[in-house]
């Protein structure tokens, strides 16, 4: 992800934590789309959605295990640990500015001025012109950024969707235009890798303007970092060294000591920059797109 | 972001460094000093916010049901945890009494309240088997179930970390909030074990 501007302090937290732990659980946090189910989802089932099939993928975080069990695991033929993830709709583009402007039409309590500080960093939206003016920094057809992850839940439940979680969107961002699963491409790693140390501009471009993957869904990389339901399952805080059984359990022993594989650098930025966030924090480079269930009558 | 900063030889020291530096404003200027910082008193940025514009229906363990706004009037001493949880939550709690005992009178005017991270199991009857097990004093005490989003939005204005596990444990922020009767976080104590002076502070604060 483009690097944020350097006159944000919270920017700048964001991108120290990730850069220092995308090192640390390089090794150990692996991404890897099944290979299983081919074929191109049906697009467009609910209008600006893209349905993604169901599938598998290797999380990102695979707990350490005992030299014995971590033996055995390899002298095995069974696939790494995956996790299930189920069919579901997914925005083809980021939310925009013009789009997140109807939304505080609508709602005056998600205006700029009006925001609940609960809810919200004095971040909000800086860089819009007014409350319902997005002004020359935010073009109407480029991604929305600068919005909690409260703001960003409040506009999609308008919407009927919610925030991918990160299961959801690491299932998604693993595919390149012509893979479902690119997590281990070192040509997409490379490309990803590239595009994380590149400054932010400070205009961003249209949503329309990212990487089409082999789903349809534009722009999970290359343009914005993206909120997910979830980010703060990313446990790497204060709060974990002490007492909590993470610290334990997680990450010092055996993520760090075998700190070896960069391959995976770009995922563990992501793992890092959601570590790193607090749900009312609003970032310069960080927008977000819905996502909704598949309904049970739908096919 | 230099290539050095990806070297691995730098990766245990910068774990402490995560661990301990997440909140800090100065992170990447002189990350090294605060691997020794105890971070026990970290301030919530949302010192102005008030946690009763969350809209959360609460369920307590009496299944009676409250809004998030019904608990204000009175300092509050909140953590999140889980019934079922053998590791950290029944130390957290045990902390909580601690202090309970600590506050000696003032107790009475403090409420002290679980909110829990397991929407699945923790039914009032397991939350009333908590406080049993834990000998909490349910006229000061309240355990709350939320929703699943209700859990999400509560762990999102306290800050508190959490990740379902497939075994069903709940790897958490071990984590004591005081919030006063506005609302307002006064302090945030991550971990257990800790002095307990600045959160006794932060209690005798609110009542100012």
């Amino acid at each position: 992800m483009a690097r944020p501007a350097v006159n944000d302090p919270v920017a700048m937290r964001v991108a120290a934590v990730a850069a220092a732990l995308g090192v640390c659980l390089a090794a150990t946090l692996k991404l890897e789309a099944a290979r299983s189910g081919a074929g191109r989802a049906p697009r467009d089932v609910v209008a600006g959605m893209v349905r993604i099939p169901a599938g598998a993928y290797r999380p990102l975080y695979n707990p350490p295990e005992s030299p014995r069990d971590r033996s055995a695991r390899q002298a095995s033929t069974r696939p790494a640990r995956q996790r299930r993830v189920e069919a579901f709709d997914v925005d083809a583009f980021a939310v925009t500015n013009g789009e997140y402007l109807a939304f505080v039409r609508e709602h005056p309590e998600w205006q700029r001025s009006h925001a609940r500080k609960l809810f919200v960093d004095e971040a909000y939206l800086r860089h819009w012109a007014g409350d319902l003016e997005p002004g020359e920094n935010a073009p109407l057809d480029a991604p929305v950024v600068s919005v909690s992850w409260f703001a960003a839940r409040a506009y999609l439940k308008a919407q009927g969707k919610q925030l991918p979680t990160v299961d959801q969107w690491e299932y998604v961002a693993a595919a390149s235009e012509t893979e479902r699963d690119a997590s281990r491409s070192p040509a997409m790693l490379e490309r990803l890798r590239v595009w994380y140390g590149r400054p932010t501009p400070a205009v961003l471009p249209p949503v329309t303007s990212g990487l089409r993957n082999v789903y349809g869904v534009t722009g999970l990389h290359g343009l914005i970092w993206e909120w997910t339901l979830d980010f703060n399952s990313s446990l790497v805080t204060g709060e974990s060294r002490a007492d909590s059984s993470l610290d334990r359990s997680l990450y010092c022993g055996a993520g760090a000591a075998a700190a070896s594989d960069f391959e995976d650098y770009a995922a563990f930025m992501r793992y890092a920059f959601r570590a790193s966030l607090e749900a009312r924090y609003s970032v310069p480079n960080l927008g977000f797109r819905g996502v909704r269930a598949i309904q049970k009558d739908q096919p | 972001m230099t290539r050095s900063l990806f070297a691995p030889g730098l990766c245990l020291a910068v774990v402490c460094v995560v661990a301990s530096g997440c909140r800090h404003t100065a992170l990447g200027s002189t990350p090294a000093s605060e691997t020794s910082a105890t971070p026990q008193s970290q301030k919530g940025a949302s010192e102005d916010a008030s946690i009763f514009d969350l809209e959360v229906t609460l369920i307590d363990q009496d299944g009676t049901r409250a809004r998030l706004q019904d608990l204000a009037g009175q300092a509050m001493v909140v953590s999140m945890m889980y019934a079922s949880c053998t590791s950290v939550c029944p130390r957290v709690t045990e902390n909580m009494k601690s202090i309970e005992r600590q506050l000696g009178a003032r107790a009475k005017s403090t409420k002290f309240v679980l909110f829990s991270l397991d929407p699945g199991r923790d039914t009032p009857q397991a939350l009333r088997r908590f406080a049993a097990d834990h000998q909490l004093d349910l006229a000061r005490w309240r355990l709350f179930a939320a929703s699943e989003d209700g859990v999400r939005d509560l762990a999102a204005v306290l800050d508190v970390r959490y990740a379902p596990g497939p075994s069903g444990d709940i790897s958490h922020s071990a984590l004591i909030v005081v919030i006063d009767q506005h609302g307002v976080v006064r302090h945030r104590q991550v971990g257990v074990g800790q002095d307990p002076k600045p959160l006794l502070d932060a209690i005798a604060g609110t009542a100012e």
